[in-house]
């Protein structure tokens, strides 16, 4: 029996995952002036496990690159090996690597990216070298072969070509150069086998002799020009063999600088336009030499489903001279419209290093939008694509840089729940069940008497449901560490980027927030932690100038408070300037002078949550914070959910997020409004009290203010509001006061009645959006009741502009 | 007979041609809907009023933990309303929409029957001038001396546009209500 593996893949990915992250979190950790050794051998168990189970699910290329990595992380931690800085910084990048191989994995794609094969270099580099001088700088050469400067590609030091021409007779000693191939293959991460000689007439074949040579390219083969020839050793007085390390070809070329990659895909039809790939080649190598060429036999089909007027084959090419890229072009022109062409200078080892730094600050700056680095073809060099028009794009025509996008598979969507939970739960149901067999039983032969013992069973119901239903929304509530702990690597690399220093300190981890809201709100804070690290806090230079301590410090702090989850992110730099931001306002026309100078802090700061509101250009030299927080505003509001602002000149800023704990359960106040029934958020309302007369004042308009207190609220009649009669006599009615945006407004009901917990259900889903109602539910009995919006019921009323009358009267 | 007969063009042609078509009364008429559309039918029962709605808009109600808007056909074609009884039906159909399908009730005066109906016997709503909505009716179609209008939902129902099919009313050859 066969098990298909496949249906592991996404646990694997996951555990790959959390592995990555553990080793992330514990390389940020580590102090290399005094290691502690659980850390390295939490490290090292990490990087066994993804490489065992990368080994399992046969993800060859993940495996290898994770052994590598393992060795070298063996020697740290066998102490045979100081760890340094510049050993953690590879070792991250490491992980990054890792990171995105994995995610090619989750595509199915069992590879190498072009930046996990050079990253894989340098670690055999360093395992190469003696531990003594470890350096990353400055790489010695571990290959006896190349004896050559250390500045060279380090890439093509590992690549070897082989010329192996079998004797007719090879087959008849028992030989067989594909176990000789395998073998070989066992040595690289990446063997290229191309058959350069075959028969020319089959008259003359006979079975068992061997016709054929085959030229070999093996890349990221650590191994000498002697283990090679190891693998040939039975039959090397049967075949004429050379091996040649590629990087002595390409020395010869390297005096005409450029070499270029040449990636050729053919359409099927391509013959059938008359077009001849070998012709081609025969021009290319004209124009330039061409260094190797393989075809890529992977779309071919089995010998049945050919069709010979098709081509199945693709090719890249190595191509050296000094020519320009359109000469390249020009020999494809004709096959321009009917293939893929990818004409790219090939990589220095440099240029991919430098495309590995960007990527990674790049990843952990938007840590949630993940790129695709192209597999194989990534890279700073000039890319073209000569697709035809009219050709869908296709994964590797797409630049090489480093493409931002999110991802095109939906996120696996899956949550780890504690046993204790799961435990909990069974109970749980356990009671139910013996609940609803007492009633069950109870309901068989009923009378009267039983009356006690049924309302004992409904209490009892009733209880087990409320837990049962607080247990099942414990299992979507994750400890806040999952978005915070994203954030002590992009500190490091942001810190490193801009040269500042700066200190994070995580409080309340362990505060639990539904995974939905979690996910949602990843974004939003990795774009304020970057602006309090890009924009508030100062250079070094400068906060030592302004007798603050050289090292930042960002706080990103998590409680709760009533039913809602609160996030702080605060900075101790130089805080907004609020001059800055209000004469920004009055330019864009956004309040007035008067406005300007009279509004509280708060509410010019609010100025920045406006759309297109880019304090870069306004607060230019001093901060360019703001951009983008509009999308952090909408985000959060999605989610309802609301972002305060708090600054003081340079001691900092503060943004406070609350959040509801989950988007699907709310806490209601149900109301009676006429002959509906409504139902306010609970966390929205202030109070509710009597309607009083004397206290409710007429003002212009035909709008009333209340005085509650010391201050006039405006009234907003709910009943009129939703298009029903004008209450005329208040004096039995209720007035709720709510807080939306700042101010109070309350609100006229007939009746107060029960508080209770209410399921959250889309009107969206059949109907449309209707201004004032944030949703529905279903009461008890089955009816639907409305959820009211105060923010969009006072919109409804007009009742802002009430506000700002109200201001007035007590200003005045 | 019908049926058999529209099996034969079926085979014939190699593409479907008929389609049944759930019938229901309002004020006398008889109107279709394609029976693939719908969900249910179900009785009248109190539903939840929409605060601003259009006075066709009836409201909402629960149908098993979803909630669907209902709305009053006679309304929306502009005649009079009636009073709901007991013997009200509502028609639960899926509407598909830009954003998926969305599901809808609607009030009539009562069902009336199922047929199977061919395309080819279908004629094309009389041009009425741009003055009258004629988008959502899918065809006329005649069985036994009767006319029925095919009423093509997926059109007739768009939320937003709702209010103007107000127009459609002149068309069923009935000018009695306006």
């Amino acid at each position: 029996m066969t098990i298909d593996l496949k249906q592991f893949h996404q646990v694997f990915i996951e555990e790959c995952t959390e592995g990555l992250d553990v080793m992330e979190a514990s390389l940020i950790a580590l102090n290399v002036n005094s290691i502690d050794s659980d850390m390295i051998n939490t490290i090292f168990r990490s990087a066994h496990s993804i490489k065992g189970g990368a080994g399992t699910f046969g993800f060859s290329a993940l495996a290898d690159f994770t052994h590598v990595l393992e060795t070298l992380l063996d020697e740290v931690r066998s102490a045979v090996r100081v760890l340094n800085n510049d050993l953690v910084d590879l070792l991250l990048t490491s992980v990054d690597c890792m990171r995105n191989m994995l995610e090619l994995i989750q595509h199915e794609r069992n590879e190498y990216t072009a930046a996990a094969t050079d990253v894989k270099c340098t670690l055999e580099q360093f395992l190469s070298d003696t531990p003594a001088v470890v350096s990353v700088a400055v790489p010695r050469n571990g290959m006896p072969t190349s004896d050559n400067a250390p500045s060279l590609p380090i890439q093509h030091q590992h690549e070897w070509h082989i010329t192996f021409t079998p004797h007719k007779h090879l087959m008849q000693s028992g030989n067989d150069p594909l176990r000789i191939i395998r073998e070989l293959a066992s040595l690289a991460t990446d063997i290229n086998v191309t058959l350069i000689d075959c028969p020319s007439s089959f008259i003359h074949y006979i079975a068992d002799e061997c016709y054929c040579a085959w030229e070999i390219t093996l890349q990221g083969a650590s191994v000498d020009a002697l283990a090679i020839r190891d693998v040939f050793e039975w039959v090397v007085d049967d075949c004429d063999l050379t091996v040649i390390p590629i990087e002595r070809r390409l020395l010869e070329s390297e005096s005409q600088q450029a070499m270029w990659r040449v990636t050729f895909s053919p359409v099927p039809n391509l013959f059938q336009t008359g077009n001849d790939p070998l012709r081609i080649f025969h021009e290319l190598d004209r124009a330039c030499e061409v260094v190797s060429c393989c075809a890529d036999t992977q779309k071919l089909p089995s010998l049945k489903l050919i069709d010979s007027e098709k081509c199945y084959l693709s090719w890249h090419l190595i191509v050296a001279g000094n020519v320009e890229k359109n000469v390249i072009e020009e020999v494809f022109e004709w096959v321009a419209d009917d293939a893929e062409i990818l004409i790219e200078k090939s990589l220095r080892a440099m240029d991919i290093a430098q495309s590995q730094d960007d990527d990674s600050v790049q990843s952990a700056a938007n840590a949630n939008t993940r790129h695709d680095v192209p597999s194989v073809l990534s890279g700073d060099g000039g890319v073209i694509n000569r697709s035809s028009v009219n050709s869908k794009p296709r994964a590797v025509s797409e630049p090489p840089k480093p493409v931002l996008k999110k991802k095109i598979t939906p996120e696996a969507s899956s949550i780890r729940v504690g046993i204790d939970k799961v435990d909990s739960l069974i109970d749980m149901v356990g009671e139910l069940v013996i609940t609803q067999s007492m009633l069950g039983q109870l309901g068989e032969n009923f009378d009267i008497t039983h009356l006690p013992k049924l309302i004992e069973g409904l209490n009892q119901l009733e209880q087990n449901t409320r837990e049962l239903q607080e247990s099942v929304m414990r299992i979507r509530m994750l400890p806040i560490s999952f978005t915070f702990s994203r954030f002590p690597r992009m500190v490091r690399d942001l810190s490193h980027e801009l040269n500042k220093k700066i200190a994070l300190v995580l409080c309340g981890e362990s505060t639990e927030l539904d995974k939905t809201v979690m996910e949602k709100i990843g974004d939003p804070l990795v774009h304020l932690v970057r602006n309090s690290i890009d924009h508030g806090i100062e250079a070094p230079a400068e906060r030592l100038k302004s007798g603050k301590k050289e090292e930042g410090t960002v706080t990103l702090n998590a409680y709760h408070q009533g039913g809602h989850v609160i996030i702080e992110i605060a900075d101790d730099g130089r805080g907004l300037d609020r001059d800055s931001i209000a004469k920004k306002g009055v330019e864009r026309e956004l309040l007035t002078e008067q406005e300007a100078s009279e509004h509280s802090d708060e509410q010019i700061f609010n100025l920045i949550f406006q759309p297109g509101f880019s304090t870069a250009k306004a607060v230019s030299a001093l901060s360019g914070r703001g951009v983008g927080m509009d999308v952090v505003k909408r985000n959060i509001q999605a989610l309802n959910g609301m972002v305060e602002i708090s600054s003081i000149k340079n001691e900092g800023t503060k943004i406070k997020i609350s959040l509801p704990l989950t988007l699907a359960i709310l806490d209601g106040q149900l109301v009676r409004v006429g002959s509906d029934i409504y139902i306010f958020p609970l966390v929205s309302i202030v109070e509710s009290i009597r309607y009083c007369g004397d206290l409710v004042n007429d003002i212009a308009g035909g709008f009333r203010v209340f005085k509650l207190r010391d201050e006039y609220v405006p009234i907003v009649d709910l009943s009129e509001v939703f298009g029903g009669n004008k209450v005329e006599d208040y004096s039995a009615a209720l007035m709720v006061v709510v807080e939306c945006d700042n101010f109070k407004v309350a609100m006229v009901v007939n009746e107060l009645m029960a508080q209770q917990q209410v399921v959250i259900k889309s009107l969206e889903k059949n109907y449309k959006r209707i201004e004032g109602i944030s949703g529905a539910t279903i009461l008890g009995d089955g009816t639907v009741a409305l959820i009211i919006d105060a923010a969009g019921v006072v919109k409804l009323a007009g009742a802002e502009k009430l506000h700002q009358q109200c201001l007035l009267r007590k200003t005045g | 007979m019908q049926a058999a007969d529209v099996d034969t063009a079926t085979q014939d042609n190699g593409e479907s041609l008929s389609e049944q078509y759930l019938t229901f009364i309002m004020n006398g008429e008889e109107y279709g809907v394609d029976i693939l559309c719908v969900q249910e039918i179900r009785g009248w029962e109190p539903v939840t009023p929409l605060p601003n709605a259009p006075s066709h808009i009836k409201g909402v109600i629960n149908l098993r933990g979803t909630i669907v808007p209902i709305v009053d056909l006679r309304q929306c074609f502009g005649l009079s309303a009636i009073a709901y009884s007991a013997i009200t039906v509502v028609i639960v159909l899926k509407v598909n929409g830009e954003g998926g399908h969305r599901i809808m009730g609607v009030v009539v005066d009562a069902v009336s029957d199922v047929y199977t109906l061919s395309k080819k016997d279908m004629k094309d709503p009389p041009d009425l001038g741009c003055a009258i909505e004629t988008n959502s009716i899918e065809g006329l179609v005649a069985v036994d001396q009767k006319m029925i209008v095919l009423l093509n939902i997926d059109k007739l129902l768009v939320i937003d546009e709702m209010p103007e099919l107000t127009g459609i009313s002149h068309l069923p050859l009935d000018g009695n209500d306006n």
